[in-house]
């Protein structure tokens, strides 16, 4: 019965020796990037969105695949970090688009006042 | 004995060394790399173009391990690089243009209120001007009709500024002839009339002696006579009426005294201001 009880443990142990943890370094940095980019707005820009998204699969898919593959979740942790980049970079690039197209509307609208301006005199 | 080593030692290499060459992945990232470099991230987002030459140096070294799978996912991490990269690159040239725009608004702004400042100093001069002209002319009307108070009768009534004078210092008797001391007076309301620069209308009043329909008629012929005499010296045409003296219409008490009884008067009716067009200066 001894015999038993201590194999068990071993093959027990061995099991779980046989998952270890997602690399802590690579999972923060993956996560904080998704937070940055949600941060952001990503989910405001069409395209930033579906990067966010699929930030948010692959990190998932990581941790799910993890146990039969650690060191292709390790490699999905980068992909995820660098799809949450991409949102994060084309947020930033829809709020410039944004931000231009108010100057620009805000220009076209004191041009006008002052031709109204001008037209009235 | 060497016929059998070379087919060993052949075989141990072939398995021995498990370098891939290419991969689908890795080559569509070199191909983006390549392009990116010719395109805005190169001179914009630099240091981010790095950062992605880096991972695809990474995932050149991946072939080394023979796993595509290894080589793929860093290839997938380096393209996301890169399009990161771009994405950046053309946030600089949209920001700078924002800017150039902000720059632009603000420079509209502070011309349409250097604009509005130099038009407000116009008109505040402007009326200014009018005021000093405004208040000379008043100056002028005031000595104006201090002249004519002194030979006539002058009185503000609510109906404008009457002034009155005695029909037979103006016409010969029982005429519609202007005497020449008549026409110099008339040249002194007339004076008075152009720098009130309002509406003025004429009534002569008929005289309480003699013939009533005979009084009416020549009455009527006076006023006109003298609007025509008052526009002949300056007078605009169409600040001034003759007023026809009816018969029915409410009459003015002709003033007391022998002159007026005998020869009527003409009353000359300066309008209160706004109702003759043009400036409305003087007193009501």
């Amino acid at each position: 019965m001894r015999r038993w009880t201590a194999a068990a443990l071993v093959a027990f142990g061995s099991a779980c020796a046989s998952a270890p943890p997602l690399p802590a370094e690579r999972l923060s940095q993956a996560e904080s990037e998704v937070r940055a980019a949600q941060e952001i707005g990503a989910e405001r820009a069409p395209q930033a969105k579906l990067y966010l998204q699929a930030a948010r699969d692959t990190l998932a898919a990581a941790k799910e695949t993890n146990k039969e593959d650690p060191e292709g979740a390790a490699r999905k942790l980068d992909i995820a970090r660098a799809q949450a980049e991409l949102a994060n970079a084309l947020a930033r690039e829809q709020m410039a688009k944004n931000e231009l197209n108010t100057a620009r509307a805000q220009l076209e609208a004191l041009k006008n006042s002052g031709q109204a301006a001008g037209d009235a005199r | 004995m060497s016929r059998l080593l070379l087919p060993v030692v052949a075989a141990a290499l072939f398995f021995g060394c498990s370098h891939l060459q290419r991969t689908d992945a890795l080559d569509q990232a070199h191909s983006a790399y390549e392009k990116a470099q010719k395109g805005a991230a190169a001179s914009s987002s630099p240091a981010d173009l790095a950062t992605a030459q880096k991972f695809l140096d990474l995932a050149d070294k991946g072939l080394d391990s023979g796993d595509p799978k290894v080589v793929d996912d860093r290839a997938k991490v380096a393209m996301l690089k890169l399009e990161a990269a771009e994405a950046l690159g053309r946030t600089h040239t949209l920001a700078d243009e924002r800017d150039k725009t902000v720059q632009e608004v603000s420079l509209t702004k502070q011309q349409l209120l250097d604009t509005a400042q130099q038009k407000l100093a116009q008109t505040e001069a402007e009326l200014e001007k009018e005021k000093t002209a405004r208040d000379t002319a008043e100056i002028r009307l005031d000595e104006r009709r201090a002249v004519l108070a002194r030979e006539t009768q002058v009185q503000d009534l609510p109906e404008g500024t009457v002034i009155t004078l005695p029909g037979g210092q103006l016409f010969a008797r029982g005429g519609a002839e202007l005497l020449p001391a008549g026409r110099d007076r008339l040249s002194r309301v007339a004076e008075f009339l152009k720098t009130a620069s309002r509406a003025a209308r004429v009534e002569a009043q008929p005289a309480s002696r003699g013939s009533r329909s005979v009084a009416l008629a020549l009455s009527s012929k006076r006023a006109e006579r003298v609007r025509e005499f008052l526009v002949a010296e300056g007078v605009t045409p169409t600040r001034i009426r003759a007023e026809p003296t009816d018969g029915n219409a409410p009459v003015r008490p002709l003033p007391a005294g022998p002159e007026f009884a005998s020869s009527g008067a003409v009353n000359i009716v300066l309008e209160p201001g706004g109702t003759g067009g043009g400036t409305s200066p003087g007193r009501p």
